[in-house]
């Protein structure tokens, strides 16, 4: 078993510096209930945001109110697709197309039902930000305070610009 | 169960390989490796006297996990090692204990098809007869450790099929799981600017688990069968799940079998409905559970080997006060002491409404409102007697009320900086039938004013203070959090729950701590007393001992 261990922690070390994300194969639903893969959400020359969160955390619902307002901005300057992966299980997953509703989210809604793509991702705390580019992963970050959807925004903008 | 073994030797000896062989050549076009740590370390002090608390003999503990992914070209490989030094976090089940490797697999990926062997999570539908999964929190993670083989025959269907055993600590269960389930769009429209669509998905599990004790005729194979059906355009959804189940032995308070072979016609019955305008969202569910809260191995305790997922469909609420006295969904068999049945099932509902006043409105004012209002009420199948042997559960009639809870919460933004809410909760909690003790008509009130504000320099200050009313239970309580996050990385929080109408004496239990985030990584460290009671996330709880100590909880993914 010790081997075993010291093992893993040699391959943790080489591994580190080349580390990109693994999510082939996973199935998101949409808001029609109908399987969307991720590879096919990535896709694309458009930037894709792809914002982890759930009806019970409030940050992640604070960090959606506050880009839902400049979102539109957003997309006239950047031409970005925004979408918010919701991790609640059957408990409140039907809560989170009304919550959306209810708050006049202009953010199309993805069920990440059983936390297949959170745990492909390797998400382990929400909210959780990933900016995807011509199918590659550029930048993630985990936490969220009043005002960070500014900084988002100038690090989707340099991003475009390469 | 040699083959099992000798199998799970040889994916072990297969995956290491994989993963040191790839992780040798570490360019682009050799793959990707993927990963994340999680530790959460507790140091308890020696001894609380005002919770009644003394720490173990090994006061520092911690819960570990890493988690190493590869990925090249369809195929992927994955280990979870886990580490639970000097001893796993208080409150957590005695299966995680040392270090060692607890999840690994192989895998293939193609449009149409995908192949797992190890270790492998999977839901049917809603999880009413499988769901395997991993919850950190509350120390689950039974991952099934077999095959699993899915299927896109055609674009609008998949198929799965599912078997093996599910994991248990560092160890297995005993019983094997085989599963089916297809998932199918039977109806799709053509209409852009108002799609429609049909879901239709059935589900079937076998569970085979031997027995070897003195008891006659305890089954050894239960059949579980699902069907559900979903009806959705733009502001309509409708659907609905039924499911039966063939009997397995019921066990009772100690762990035992208190009847081994009495048909009982368990079944899990759903219905949901949601509606959705422009600025507002209504969502409704009412579901029936007759004993269908089930393990895979039939005397496994507390919430290992779950075989599927039957929550509590109520309101899940943020507010530390309003997660006191939290709902546990009654979904098997329960037993007072002396094997009398004391709950037998549940039927109930909740609903559910959310209301966004836009700005520049009458109601929103310049900035805007919210208001959601709750209410979920759940009472337990009415049954005929409390001999186990020849009760009767009757179907769709219920007796006494489990749970009631009504919430309204409203949110107003004062200004661009500046914004508050205003919450109300009203309960009724069954202290006998929830937790097996107290006031069948525990009540309480719960009301929490809450306000954020932001700076011009980037930081902000969140603080909330709440209250809650108690009638028949252990008193009144009040709470305060204030937290403050600088813009940049670190945030700093203090808050205070005071139990100040306590019959034993009053205690706060206070928490002060910092977080610190940067990219991926999250580093949270605080100080203080944690209350005895319930963490609860979805419909599964944990008990959580009284505890004072320092924590320090890291996550980083790469």
């Amino acid at each position: 078993m010790k081997k075993i261990v010291v093992t893993l922690c040699i391959c943790v070390q080489i591994g580190v510096a080349f580390a990109q994300n693994n999510y082939a194969g996973v199935f998101l639903k949409n808001e029609q209930g109908r399987p969307i893969s991720f590879d096919s959400i990535i896709a694309g020359n458009k930037p894709i945001i792809i914002s982890f969160w759930a009806t019970w955390c409030s940050p992640c619902i604070n960090e959606l109110d506050n880009i839902n307002d400049v979102l539109e901005d957003w997309q006239k300057e950047t031409d970005v697709n925004l979408f918010a992966v919701t991790i609640d299980d059957t408990r409140s997953q039907a809560s989170a197309k009304g919550l959306a509703k209810g708050k006049g989210w202009d953010i199309p809604i993805l069920f990440d039902e059983n936390q297949d793509l959170k745990r492909a991702l390797n998400v382990a705390n929400i909210p959780h930000i990933f900016i995807f580019y011509k199918g590659k992963l550029q930048y993630q970050h985990t936490g969220y305070t009043e005002g960070a959807e500014k900084k988002l925004f100038q690090t989707l903008k340099k991003i475009i610009q390469g | 169960m040699y083959t099992i073994n000798l199998y799970k030797n040889y994916l072990v000896v297969c995956v290491f390989s994989c993963i040191s062989v790839l992780s040798a050549a570490q360019e682009k076009k050799y793959g990707k490796l993927t990963g994340s740590f999680e530790s959460f370390m507790q140091a308890y002090k020696k001894q609380d006297d005002k919770i009644g608390f003394v720490a173990p003999e090994d006061r520092l503990r911690s819960n570990n996990y890493l988690k190493i992914d590869y990925s090249y070209k369809n195929f992927s490989v994955g280990v979870q090692a886990e580490s639970y030094e000097q001893n796993a976090l208080l409150g957590y089940p005695e299966i995680f204990k040392g270090t060692g490797v607890t999840n690994y697999y192989v895998g293939y990926t193609s449009k149409k098809l995908q192949v797992t062997l190890g270790h492998f999570y999977e839901q049917f539908g809603n999880g009413a007869t499988l769901r395997c999964w991993e919850d950190r929190q509350i120390g689950i993670n039974n991952a099934l450790f077999g095959a699993r083989i899915l299927v896109k025959p055609v674009d609008w269907m998949t198929v799965k099929l599912v078997a093996g055993k599910k994991r248990n600590g560092f160890n297995m269960g005993d019983a094997m799981v085989y599963g089916t389930d297809v998932d199918m769009n039977i109806y799709k429209s053509k209409s852009i600017t108002n799609p429609s669509n049909l879901l239709m998905g059935i589900s079937y599990v076998n569970k085979q688990e031997d027995y070897t004790g003195a008891l006659n005729n305890v089954p050894t194979s239960l059949h579980l069968m699902a069907t559900r059906l979903t009806y959705n355009n733009n502001k309509l959804s409708l659907g609905t799940e039924i499911a039966f189940r063939t009997n397995d032995a019921v066990v009772n308070e100690m762990g035992n079998i208190a009847v081994a072979n009495k048909k009982f016609m368990g079944n899990l019955i759903q219905v949901n409905a949601s509606f959705s305008g422009k600025q507002s969202g209504l969502n409704l569910v009412l579901r029936q559970v007759n004993n269908y809260g089930l393990k895979s191995d039939r005397l496994a305790p507390l919430n290992q080997l779950l075989l599927n997922y039957v929550p509590a469909l109520t309101k899940q609420h943020h507010y530390s006060l309003a997660n006191i006295y939290v709902y546990n969904p009654q979904v098997r068999f329960g037993f007072l002491p002396g094997q009398l049945l004391n709950t037998a099932g549940e039927i109930g509902g909740k609903i559910e409404w959310y209301k966004n006043f836009a700005k520049k409105t009458k109601w929103g004012g310049k900035y805007g409102m919210q208001l959601n209002v709750s209410f979920a009420q759940y009472s337990g199948l009415d049954f005929t007697t409390n001999d186990i042997n020849t009760t009767k559960v009757n179907s769709f009639k219920s007796n006494a009320i489990n749970f009631r809870d009504f919430h309204v919460e409203l949110k107003k933004n004062w200004s661009k900086n500046f914004k508050t809410s205003i919450t109300y909760i009203n309960l009724l909690y069954n202290q006998q039938i929830i937790e097996g003790f107290g006031s069948t008509d525990l009540k309480a009130d719960i009301t929490v004013i809450d306000g954020t504000y932001k700076f011009s320099n980037g930081s902000s200050i969140k603080a909330d203070v709440q209250h809650m009313w108690v009638v028949n239970g252990k008193g009144n309580w009040a709470a305060a959090t204030l937290e403050y996050a600088t813009g940049k990385n670190f945030s700093f929080f203090i808050a205070d729950l005071y139990h100040y109408q306590n019959s034993s004496g009053e205690v706060h239990y206070y928490n002060a701590g910092s977080a610190f985030t940067y990219k991926t990584l999250r580093v949270m460290a605080s100080y203080g007393r944690q209350r005895e009671g319930l963490i609860c996330v979805g419909g599964v709880c944990r008990l959580v001992p009284a505890s004072t100590g320092f924590n320090i909880n890291t996550s980083i993914s790469f």
